[in-house]
């Protein structure tokens, strides 16, 4: 696991100040923000007119258009509002796994995000979760807040079984507003990750999906004859390992990282298979940009 | 099911032995290594659409294998008898007839013994599977020490032939199984063996003409000086009457035959004169007509002696001595002195009679008292009233000759012989050399005493002594006559060389060599420079009467077909356990088994 000091490197840092959270929906934020939200306010960008009533303020009262019709006339502009950003990043034993380690890439991949999502003023909420339930980060906005937020993402262990759906009702049972959520995890979920999926949609956010595996898992190089020790629980499997066997293993793998995409481009939502093997720059600087997340 | 290979205790410890071993080391395999992964969910997927045997399954099923291939092992060592499957096996002791007339050609041109052994083989491989056998003959040419398996049976078979050197007896299979045996015997029923109750004669006699020289011998005639003649008797043992031819040809191409019209079961006597051979071998032959046997077709002999000896004789013209040499019929007596024999005489051999020249002569010589000379053992003194105690039984000298009574009045202290050469042949009490012997060529016999000293003129075996003395001293090699079958020369330490060239594998017996004479011919025995020749005869007129048989012509024997071909009980196990091995690495590669 690596040490929190090297979670991000000053360069790094320096790179994701120049990017910004991208988003396909206009957000949710309360306070005032870099985003467009569907709210008529105080901004900037002209949306639309609508008659006075009383009480509305009237340094936006379109005095041209009182002259020329005889009406109190009202402009309406888009208000920016900041967007609420849920880093969610699986602490299941299963994360503890292969060289460099899942939990570790999670970590800095999220550790990378929120930086942004700090630079760019927006709330950042950061859990943990395993299977005791998350461990949240209460909302940090600001710059000066990410050594807090990469301070709780270097305490973080993990340890436990991968429970997502009990993980993120109980994440969720608060009132959240609607904003980005970044799920981060190998979703190896012995109850399976259509539940979790399903109660994301429900809940309206914009998700994005990192799928984080390593190449020892992908495609495992293992004697004749081996017993495999579960991490989550401890369960052994004793097999016989041929070629068909570890082939037909390789295209469950790939099936089952197949059916998560595909669930998620149902959804309209943004997927990223995170693999080990690419560094986090790479992933944070050239794949999220081109998914869009990023600009 | 019966284990005959080991003992049925020591056989069933071994199999539970077995069985434990495969069943520890079954439960003592290595667990597979444990590697943690990040999680077993996409396995047991994988594993969940994928046919898989149980491993409680597999487990029992490799055990199983393993314990069918170390089990099928075990119980094929045990060498296993299945009763209900072959019948009960047999303990079966085959005894060959392998005396002479099992050689004889019956009328399929084969040998009364190739039936015997055909008999034999059958008798083998028809027996259940587990039998046991031992084979064994009458002549104890093979015996197999203690029950064997049909391949070990089969190849004393083959090992066995007939022979014409020694006496067929039954052997004695007492002892050699634990089991009681059922004793076979293979004869023709020719050579009488005393085989005793319970013993099953299989006959393989099949009347057979034959004739042979029974008897061979050669004598030169006292009475007629170089005259040799050869006694041959011949015996037709046929139910028909045959017409023979005898030859016997010398070693310088003399040659002599003789036309023989021999009724059936006679036997002929014919004398022939050999004068006219030169001194060795001569061989006689019977030819013509169809013969069962060709072992007592021919037999060797050896012409002796018989041209005259010249003598030369130095002493007194009268005595007893002179008188004992003109006696002897081949003797020429030439009387020379001393001086003569500087100038080398055109004698044979030589006789001096208390007189001896300076030097050496270059012929054998035979000295009676010489006086004092440098080639001749020294004298140290004299001895007086001296009996002979001792001789050497096996030296040609003493051939027939008895020397008990022999007392001397008066004789030469010899001493120290052999710095000449001479060894005693005869000696006093105190072992003082009275008769010496020089081997060396010329050879040199040496009294100690006159005759007129002593009472040997007087002795019954004093010619014989004489004649003995002159024989050996002119002959390069006595020859001794003998039987085929075991010999002995008097040689310590002697080489022999067969008929045909070939050395003779020799034995130390004491006082000499042994050896088996196993075919007719001349052996020739030497040991440093001394050389026997030893002519050995099958002359028997019971080796070639082949018809006399105590029992009646047997039946052929069946040809072997492929009935005959039976598989032992764990050849059929080892082959069971070879499929199985092969079925263990296909499961195992297949992953139907650990």
């Amino acid at each position: 696991m690596a040490t929190p000091a090297v979670l991000l490197d000053e360069a790094f840092l320096r790179q994701l100040e120049v990017l910004g959270l991208g988003l396909r929906r206009p957000a949710a934020g309360q306070l005032r923000g870099t985003h467009r939200s569907r709210r008529s306010g105080s901004g900037m960008i002209f949306s639309d007119f609508r008659p006075y009533s009383p009480g509305d303020d009237v340094r936006h009262l379109d005095w041209a258009s009182y002259l020329r019709l005889d009406r109190l006339v009202l402009r309406l502009f888009e208000e920016e509002a900041d967007l609420p950003v849920h880093l969610l990043v699986d602490c299941s034993a299963s994360m503890d796994f292969g060289q460099p380690s899942k939990f570790d890439h999670a970590r800095r991949l999220a550790a990378a995000l929120a930086y942004v999502a700090l630079s760019g003023h927006d709330r950042v909420n950061v859990a943990g979760f395993a299977a005791d339930g998350p461990q949240a980060l209460p909302t940090c906005r600001g710059r000066n807040q990410a050594a807090q937020v990469l301070g709780f993402l270097e305490s973080l262990r993990p340890v436990g079984g991968t429970r997502l759906l009990a993980s993120l009702r109980a994440y969720f049972g608060g009132a959240r507003t609607r904003g980005l959520v970044v799920l981060l995890s190998d979703f190896l979920d012995r109850e399976g990750v259509e539940p979790a999926l399903g109660l994301l949609a429900r809940l309206g956010h914009e998700v994005v999906l990192v799928q984080v595996a390593s190449p020892q898992e992908r495609d495992p190089e293992l004697p004749e004859e081996v017993v495999l020790v579960d991490a989550e629980d401890g369960s052994a499997l004793e097999l016989e390992i041929t070629p068909a066997l570890l082939q037909a293993y390789r295209d469950a793998f790939r099936s089952h990282s197949e059916d998560i995409e595909a669930r998620c481009r149902r959804q309209g939502w943004t997927y990223l298979a995170a693999g080990t093997e690419r560094s986090v720059e790479s992933l944070v600087l050239r794949s999220l940009r081109q998914e869009g997340l990023l600009r | 099911m019966t284990l005959t290979g080991l003992g049925a205790p020591l056989g069933l410890l071994l199999l539970g032995l077995l069985g434990a071993l495969v069943l520890g080391l079954h439960l003592l395999r290595p667990s597979p290594p444990q590697l943690p992964t990040a999680s077993t969910l996409i396995w047991s997927r994988v594993l969940r659409n994928r046919r898989r045997a149980s491993r409680r399954y597999r487990w029992w099923l490799s055990l199983l294998l393993a314990l069918a291939i170390s089990l099928g092992l075990g119980l094929s060592l045990g060498l296993p008898e299945f009763t209900a499957l072959s019948g009960p096996a047999q303990r079966l002791a085959l005894v060959l007839d392998d005396s002479p007339s099992m050689g004889a050609r019956t009328a399929d041109g084969r040998t009364r013994f190739d039936h015997a052994v055909d008999r034999a083989r059958n008798l083998i491989e028809g027996a259940p599977g587990g039998s046991r056998f031992l084979v064994a003959d009458t002549l104890g040419q093979v015996a197999l020490p203690a029950l064997g398996g049909r391949e070990a049976a089969l190849d004393a078979l083959r090992r066995v032939r007939p022979s014409l050197a020694g006496d067929a007896q039954m052997p004695v299979l007492a002892g050699r199984a634990a089991e009681p045996l059922e004793v076979v015997l293979l004869t023709d029923g020719v050579a009488r063996l005393d085989a005793g109750p319970g013993v099953r004669r299989v006959s393989v006699f099949e009347p057979a003409a034959n004739a042979g020289i029974t008897a061979f011998a050669l004598r030169a005639q006292p009475a007629q000086p170089g005259h040799v003649e050869a006694f041959v008797e011949v015996l037709n043992d046929s139910t028909l009457a045959r017409a023979s031819e005898l030859r016997l040809s010398g070693v310088r191409g003399e040659h002599w035959s003789r036309r023989l019209h021999l009724a059936p079961g006679e036997r002929a006597g014919v004398v022939a004169d050999l004068s006219a051979f030169s001194e060795g071998p001569v061989r006689a032959a019977l030819v013509g007509g169809s013969d069962a046997l060709a072992a007592d077709d021919t037999a060797v002999g050896w012409v002796p002696a018989h041209g005259r000896l010249r003598v030369g004789w130095v002493g007194p013209r009268r005595g007893a001595l002179a008188r004992a040499l003109r006696a002897l019929p081949r003797v020429s007596l030439v009387a020379l002195g001393l001086g003569d024999l500087e100038r080398e005489p055109a004698v044979d051999v030589l006789v001096l009679d208390r007189q001896a020249p300076a030097r050496a002569p270059r012929l054998p010589c035979l000295l009676l008292r010489p006086p004092p000379v440098t080639w001749l053992p020294s004298v140290g003194g004299s001895l007086e009233e001296v009996t002979v105690a001792a001789w050497d039984l096996a030296h040609p000298l003493g051939a027939g000759v008895g020397l008990h009574d022999l007392w001397v009045r008066g004789a030469l202290a010899l001493r120290q012989p052999a710095a000449q050469g001479f060894a005693p042949f005869a000696g006093g009490p105190a072992a003082e050399p009275l008769i010496l012997v020089a081997a060396q060529a010329p050879r040199r016999v040496e009294f100690a005493f006159a005759l007129e000293d002593s009472s040997l003129p007087g002795q019954a075996g004093f010619p014989g002594l004489l004649a003995n003395a002159l024989e050996w001293l002119t002959s390069p090699a006595p020859v001794r006559v003998a039987r085929l079958g075991p010999v002995h020369v008097p040689l310590p330490g002697a080489r022999v060389v067969g008929p045909g060239g070939e050395t003779v594998p020799v034995r130390e017996v004491p006082g000499g060599t042994g050896f088996d004479a196993l075919v007719p011919g001349i052996y020739t025995a030497v040991a440093g420079t001394q050389t026997w020749r030893v002519v050995a005869n099958a002359a028997d007129a019971r080796l070639s009467a082949i018809n006399q048989s105590a029992l009646q012509p047997g039946q052929p024997p069946p040809l072997p077909g492929l009935a005959s071909v039976r598989v032992e009980a764990w050849e059929a196990i080892v082959l069971a356990v070879m499929l199985l091995l092969c079925a263990e690495w296909f499961s195992y590669h297949r992953r139907v088994s650990l």
